[in-house]
């Protein structure tokens, strides 16, 4: 049998680190763009051991700045394309220089640098795969995708689907129904 | 004058008592009359016989005085004496009969009693003078005075005569007078009054003889009624005991009706008593009403049966008091009961029928509503000898719809030579005659035309009232079914004189063997299984034993083994085995039959070619396959092993290019290019080819399929080129239609490509649009197995071609332009074509050089 | 930790194949540790040999002697420890059937052998970047489908 579920990645991640954190007895605050502020800093052998305990959930501890505002940038991105609504008032550069307090120039070549792709890719990319999301669960129709996910036109949103995925939203779901299907079948 | 007579019964009543008082006055005053003459001339008789006695007596007295006075003159007494005497009598005689005369007459009574007193004196007075001498010549004065005294007396008696003779003369006057004075008025008065009876009776006995005859007739008349009257009309009267007690009735009347009812003549039963005739009157207390009635003067009325003769009769009698006896008329209600009855009964049977036909009505209406039948009424239409020349419509059903298109109310009331004026030629009006004159129902069968459709129907007319009914049925499908059976017949009777043929042309023998008995005396095989044997007929003993000698003995254990089988279950056999013939060649045969009693009949067939034919389909079929097989393999080729090298080169072409292109010589570089796009035109080549030869695999995958969401899709993948040449696409309203998605993409794709590519140059512009289609409003050839197709049209402005080619283009590898004009593989509109065709549609194309093209693609609805 | 280096496998029976492949992977940015293989059955013994380096993501080529890639693809996604692996087939086919089959048994990617080096090295590129984004971005890995 197989069942689907749907997990908020921020709780489950933030459950893991504060029971880790615990344990190893710091005293610290948990910021939301994924920063831990620590009272007292660790020592190098605590920072190794805390690697460690956390990278066996998929959690790293980011070495530098420039990955932390990485990071940021993917954050607030992700923000954007959940339609928060105050950045949906922006543009999604005036958006992130504002919120981040850094020139759009700047968060543009460090994010290209870091994730060998740019920020207006990762927004797209970002947006396809929520569209993905909405195409599975089968409760929309491609034009209230469309319009969620602020696209001028169904063919807007087509087109770019199929730039990015190589396939058209149709035969995308076509193909994950089979797979679960499939899946279902396999058990 | 006549007429006035009889004008008034009334009047010659009045009359005829005019006349008969008229008469009775007549009478009576002629009777007066006559009496008074009688009396009259009595009278004067009675004077004139008076007149005659007194002259009688006076001259009696004249003689005695006389012959008294001559004697004493001759002096003879003696002679004196005797005639004196003689003359006393006479007179005295006279004198009576004069004194019965007058009688009555008081006054010539009192004259002649002074004459008899006179006449005595006389007499005295003369015989006195006789005894005096005989003759003296001198007479004494006595003897003078004896003369005086008769002279005195005879003078006395001479005045009394004169007296009475006077009185008599005067009587006879009066009476004169008085007659006289009556005769005068009775001739007139009797002749006028006379003529006046006479006439009042003349007319009387007109109108009483008038009346006589109206009254015979009455009586003819009512005799006839009496005769002719359903009632019986008798008469009683009452016959009375000792006492005047009514103790029965005597028939007094009979009519002829007694004879009918009763079966009794009248004339026999007159003057019977009734007792004996209607016993039936003595019971039930019957006498007492009549005698009832009789006694009351009062009617009454009797109603019963009544046994006569052993008859059961119904009588209503109506008993009326006549004159001095009872007019009974009676009734034999008998029919009039039974009638009731019979009435009754039938009332109640016509109210059942009545139900049933309303029933049946309501039934027939339904059914002549419902019927598939065509019901019609025509009322013939006669000319002035009476010949049918026409018939009008009065009725037809609905159904008349459904075969000539005319509802029943644009038909009724017209000529049957304007509603169907072929019935007029085809003989069916002459039917119709038939059917009224003859009174038999008709029927025969005709074809017609109805909106060009051929239709049969079965027509039965009968005639119905004054018109004929009738019904058609429609018999188009029998008729076809009949055409059939006729022509499966002729197939039969072909497949069985081949049959007779085929048993030996298809190598059949047909056997009985009785294999459940101990002896096989019954068994038989035919001449055709001997010669299937390559024997002669009888050669062997036809027995199952014998035939089993010739079972391949390979088989013979599977033969056995069958055939026990069949035998324990009882079941029918049918197997097939080998055998060795005569001529020892090997034969496949196949053995049915069935069991019936202890023997299994049926035939045995040479299947030996059947194994053959057979042996060969299955290499053909494996051949199929096989050749399937490796144009499966082919297609694996094409796909995978052919692409391979073809791509590896374009890629180390690419690698060259990238990095080495720029050491090479011009030349160099001049055949790396040719080398390159010949290699992309290959790597094209095989791809189309691909494609094209995996159309016909994807059958199951026919889906619903929006054409919106292709020619979207297909403009996408396009958006390219679409971009790159500026054409204008529009697109018009597209179907939904079951297809199989991708080689719809690929159809599109194909000719919008092809359009672009042949687009023109200024202004391009491709139109698509679609329309439904009913397979008759396709000109173009093809099959259509559907109702109704699409027809989507893909309309360019751009170069066109020439139409003669229309047909070339869709061929594989057919190109119409230079391969540097136009970059193409010559595949695309092929696929486009397979695609269609794989869609049980078709894909044309019209153009003219530089006008642009359209493509026409039929796909079904 | 942003630089650090992508572990890549290939099974490819085409020796030129491989070639041009390592050819091309190492003159894009990412920096790519390659291991080759040239059936589906060397690479799937090497993925279960204990203590390996699992590939990031792994390219099968349809068509190999003795394994093919889809027999790979099938035991790579019914294996616990492999299934959270990004697998790219790399085929010449470009046949609708075969893509749509190996998506549904689990592949990621599907990448039609192209034509030119240059455009093997684009797809190579936009392969790794996007399954690097699957990697560290919040996107949900179920959904990774990429056709080129």
């Amino acid at each position: 049998m197989t069942i689907n579920v749907k997990f908020e990645y921020n709780t489950l991640c933030r459950k893991v680190l504060c029971e880790q954190l615990d344990a190893m007895g710091f005293t610290y605050t948990l910021l939301g763009t994924g920063e831990i502020d620590f009272k007292q800093t660790p020592s190098s052998a605590q920072m190794l051991v805390l690697s460690e305990k956390l990278s066996a959930y998929g959690i790293e501890i980011i070495s530098n700045q420039q990955t932390a505002l990485v990071q940021r940038i993917k954050d607030a991105v992700t923000l954007v394309v959940n339609g928060d609504e105050e950045a949906q008032k922006y543009n999604v550069s005036t958006y992130l220089s504002e919120k981040l307090d850094y020139s759009y120039a700047y968060l543009s070549n460090l994010f290209s640098e870091i994730t060998h792709t740019s920020i207006e890719n990762f927004v797209i990319l970002k947006k396809i795969d929520v569209a993905k999301t909405l195409i599975i669960e089968n409760n929309l129709t491609l034009t209230e995708i469309a319009y969620k996910l602020n696209y001028s036109s169904v063919a807007h949103l087509s087109t770019q689907f199929k730039k990015t995925t190589g396939l058209t939203p149709s035969s995308f779901q076509k193909i994950i129904k089979k797979r679960k299907e499939k899946a279902i079948d396999r058990d | 004058m006549a007429k006035k007579l009889i004008l008034s019964p009334k009047l010659y009543v009045v009359l005829l008592i005019i006349a008969a008082a008229l008469l009775t006055f007549i009478g009576s005053i002629s009777y007066k009359q006559i009496s008074e003459f009688k009396q009259a001339a009595n009278s004067v008789t009675h004077t004139l016989e008076v007149e005659t006695e007194i002259n009688n007596l006076f001259a009696i007295y004249s003689q005695m005085e006389s012959a008294q006075l001559t004697n004493l003159l001759r002096k003879d007494t003696l002679v004196t004496s005797i005639s004196f005497q003689k003359y006393i009598d006479e007179s005295k005689g006279t004198f009576n009969r004069l004194n019965e005369l007058v009688l009555d007459k008081p006054i010539q009574h009192t004259h002649l009693t002074r004459v008899g007193e006179l006449q005595n004196n006389l007499v005295t007075a003369l015989k006195a003078i006789a005894i005096s001498p005989k003759v003296r010549l001198k007479y004494s004065a006595n003897e003078r005075n004896k003369l005086d005294e008769v002279s005195h007396i005879m003078a006395e008696l001479n005045q009394r005569k004169n007296f009475m003779l006077i009185k008599e003369e005067k009587l006879l006057k009066e009476r004169k007078e008085e007659f006289n004075s009556y005769a005068f008025l009775s001739p007139f008065m009797i002749l006028v009054l006379g003529a006046f009876a006479m006439f009042v009776f003349v007319l009387s006995f007109i109108k009483i003889n008038n009346e006589r005859k109206s009254r015979s007739r009455a009586e003819a008349f009512l005799a006839n009624v009496m005769a002719k009257t359903e009632n019986i009309v008798n008469f009683y009267e009452p016959i009375l005991n000792e006492d005047g007690e009514v103790i029965d009735f005597k028939l007094v009347y009979a009519n002829e009706r007694n004879k009918i009812d009763f079966g009794l003549d009248p004339e026999v039963i007159v003057g019977q008593p009734i007792s004996k005739i209607f016993p039936f009157t003595v019971l039930n207390g019957e006498y007492d009403v009549l005698a009832q009635s009789f006694i009351d003067k009062k009617e009454g009325i009797l109603s019963r049966q009544v046994l006569l003769n052993g008859k059961k009769i119904w009588l209503e009698s109506l008993i009326r008091p006549l004159n001095d006896g009872l007019l009974v008329i009676a009734k034999n209600t008998t029919h009039e009961k039974e009638s009731v009855a019979k009435l009754n009964t039938l009332n109640l049977e016509l109210q059942e029928q009545y139900e049933e036909i309303k029933e049946t009505d309501e039934f027939l209406q339904n059914v002549i509503r419902s019927t598939n039948n065509v019901i019609s009424y025509f009322e013939p239409i006669l000319d002035k000898e009476g010949t049918i020349i026409d018939f009008s419509i009065l009725y037809t059903n609905e159904e008349i719809k459904n075969t000539t298109g005319q509802s029943p109310d644009e038909l009724v009331q017209k000529k049957i030579s304007e509603a169907y004026p072929f019935l007029m030629e085809n003989g069916v009006f002459e039917f119709f005659v038939e059917a009224i004159l003859t009174g038999k129902p008709v029927e025969f069968e005709r074809d017609y035309i109805f909106n060009g459709v051929h239709m049969w129907f079965d027509t039965y007319a009968i005639k119905t009232g004054d018109g004929v009914c009738v019904t058609s049925k429609n018999i188009s499908k029998q008729k076809q079914d009949e055409q059939k059976i006729l022509e499966v017949n002729d197939q039969l009777k072909i497949q069985n004189a081949i049959l007779r043929d085929a048993k030996t042309l298809a190598k059949i023998g047909s056997y009985r063997w009785d294999i459940l008995s101990d002896d096989e005396d019954n068994s038989e095989i035919s001449d055709n299984l001997y010669s299937l044997l390559d024997c002669e007929p009888q050669e062997f003993l036809p027995t199952h034993e014998n035939y089993k000698k010739f079972i391949h003995p390979e088989d013979l254990a599977g033969y056995k083994k069958n055939l026990k089988e069949a035998i324990d279950k009882k079941k029918s056999v049918d197997f097939s085995y080998r055998i060795i013939n005569k001529s020892r060649k090997i034969k496949h045969f196949r053995t049915t039959g069935h069991f019936q009693d202890n023997a299994l009949i049926g035939v045995i067939q040479d299947i030996s070619t059947q194994i053959k034919d057979a042996l060969k389909l299955k290499e053909k079929n494996q051949e199929l396959k096989r050749s399937n097989e490796e144009l499966e393999s082919f297609n694996r080729v094409a796909s995978h092993d052919l692409q391979e090298p073809i791509r590896k080169i374009q890629m180390f072409i690419s690698r060259i290019e990238d990095s080495d292109y720029e050491n090479l010589s011009e030349k160099g570089k001049e055949f790396f290019t040719k080398i390159s796009s010949s290699s992309e035109r290959m790597r094209m080549l095989i791809k189309y080819l691909l494609s094209y030869s995996r159309i016909n695999k994807t059958k199951s995958e026919f889906t619903s399929v929006s054409l919106v969401e292709i020619i979207d899709k297909v403009q996408e993948d396009l958006e390219a080129r679409i971009k790159e040449s500026g054409v204008e696409i529009i697109v018009d309203n597209l179907p939904t239609l079951n297809a199989v998605p991708f080689q719809m993409e690929q159809l599109f794709n194909n000719i919008i490509s092809n359009a672009i590519k042949y687009g023109g140059k200024e202004d391009p512009k491709i139109i698509i649009d679609c329309k439904k289609l009913k397979r008759n409003e396709i000109p173009n050839n093809f099959i259509k197995k559907h109702k109704s197709y699409y027809r989507i049209s893909i309309i360019d402005n751009g170069i066109g071609f020439e139409q003669e080619h229309a047909d070339k283009i869709f061929e594989l590898f057919q190109r119409l332009h230079q391969k540097t004009e136009y970059s193409g593989t010559g595949i695309g509109l092929a696929i486009c074509k397979k695609i269609a065709q794989n869609h049980g549609g078709h894909i044309l194309a019209e153009s003219a050089l530089g006008k642009g093209s359209t493509f026409c693609v039929f796909l079904p609805a | 930790m942003a630089f650090q280096t992508l572990n890549i496998a290939l099974a490819d029976d085409d020796e030129d194949d491989r070639l041009l492949f390592k050819d091309a992977i190492e003159e894009i940015k990412i920096k790519t540790k390659l291991s080759l293989f040239t059936n589906g059955k060397e690479l799937m013994d090497y993925l279960v040999l204990p203590n390996v380096i699992l590939p990031e993501v792994i390219f099968l080529d349809l068509n190999m002697p003795i394994k093919n890639g889809m027999q790979c693809l099938k035991e790579i996604r019914e294996n616990p420890k492999l299934s959270d692996l990004s697998v790219a087939i790399y085929s010449t086919s470009s046949s609708e059937g075969d893509i749509e089959d190996t998506f549904i048994n689990g592949a990621n990617v599907y990448i039609n052998k192209p034509n030119s080096f240059g455009e093997l090295k684009t797809v190579i590129d936009k392969v790794l970047q996007l399954n690097w984004q699957y990697q560290t971005s919040a996107l949900n890995r179920e959904n990774f489908l990429l056709r080129i």
